[in-house]
């Protein structure tokens, strides 16, 4: 009896431990970008000003890191939306930090962003964090950057940009 | 502490009550591992202490199913309570770099079943005592 139990708690415990059967993350649900979308960010990040630095280093001290993905910024986190495939401009982000559970992006936790970033953080601060993921997801002024870049590199060659990436919002 | 590891029968109403505790831990201890695998295992350390307390919850509640009653309170105690502060602390200045919003219906879970666990087996724990005492007393 004693060893039917605990073989049953072992054999119901082993699906968690193990991850069969409990599920993906709903972050898991979204697509990565592309190598030549992710090269292009990290290139963008680099060449951003003082306040893209000062954003990405807000992104990894704030602990931002922990539940988004921003692969040009090595950030992996699953618990919230990637952050590298939206299509805001950095206004956009920024309501989105100060307001999170205004538009929540289906399937993810509805409670679990902290909604105080308005609070703790200064106006600047959300202003840079706003224009580093702006900056790395390739939104507005950097995109189109890119298109006339790509353009004057030459037509009719395939597009490097990392548009079209078709993620779900922020 | 050899009393830790040696075998134990309560009586039934105490361990009615800390099997109560055992379905509590472990249903704490599936969530949590549950959760790793949805998103948790990419944060640091929180997701390599959520792993850990669903191993932690498998092993406690085996020790119940092997009659070691006082290692599987200390076990339960040791793991929710931990646990408990650990979520409080995530959900106001954050834990490890790790800030929660808000409870949402996993966190809600988790804290139900493990407030529920502290509780039984406490109680438990305490009904078994008194029981065992009064048995050894006879």
């Amino acid at each position: 009896m004693r060893l039917a139990l605990a073989a049953l708690v072992v054999l119901v415990m082993a699906f968690a431990i193990s991850g069969v059967g409990m599920g993906e993350a709903p972050a898991e649900r979204q697509a990565a970008p592309a190598a030549d979308a992710v090269a292009a960010a990290k290139q963008r990040i680099d060449a951003g000003g003082a306040t893209t630095a000062r954003g990405r280093a807000l992104f990894a001290d704030e602990g931002c890191d922990r539940c988004h993905s921003i692969a040009a910024a090595g950030a992996n986190g699953r618990l919230g939306p990637r952050l590298d495939t939206i299509d805001d401009d950095a206004e956009d982000v920024a309501e989105a930090i100060v307001e999170p559970r205004e538009d929540i992006v289906d399937g993810f936790p509805e409670r679990l962003m902290p909604d105080d970033y308005g609070e703790r953080l200064s106006d600047a601060q959300v202003a840079a964090l706003a224009v580093f993921v702006a900056t790395a997801a390739g939104s507005e002024a950097e995109r189109e950057d890119e298109d006339e870049s790509g353009r004057s590199r030459g037509r009719g060659r395939g597009d490097s940009s990392g548009r079209g990436r078709g993620g779900d919002e922020g | 502490m050899r009393r830790l590891f040696a075998p134990s029968r309560p009586a039934p109403p105490a361990l009615a009550l800390l099997a109560l505790a055992a379905l509590c831990v472990l249903v704490a201890g599936f969530q949590h591992g549950r959760l790793f695998h949805r998103g948790y295992a990419e944060v640091e350390i929180i997701g390599l202490l959520f792993f850990m307390n669903a191993i932690g919850s498998t092993v406690v509640v085996l020790t119940l199913i092997f009659g070691r009653i006082w290692l599987f309170v200390l076990g339960a105690l040791s793991i929710c309570v931990p646990s408990l502060v650990s979520i409080a602390i995530s959900h106001s200045s954050g834990l490890f770099g790790f800030r929660e919003g808000g409870y949402d219906g996993d966190a809600l879970v988790i804290v139900v079943a493990e407030v529920a666990a502290v509780l039984f087996a406490l109680v438990g724990g305490a009904t078994a005592a008194m029981t065992l005492r009064q048995r050894a007393g006879a």
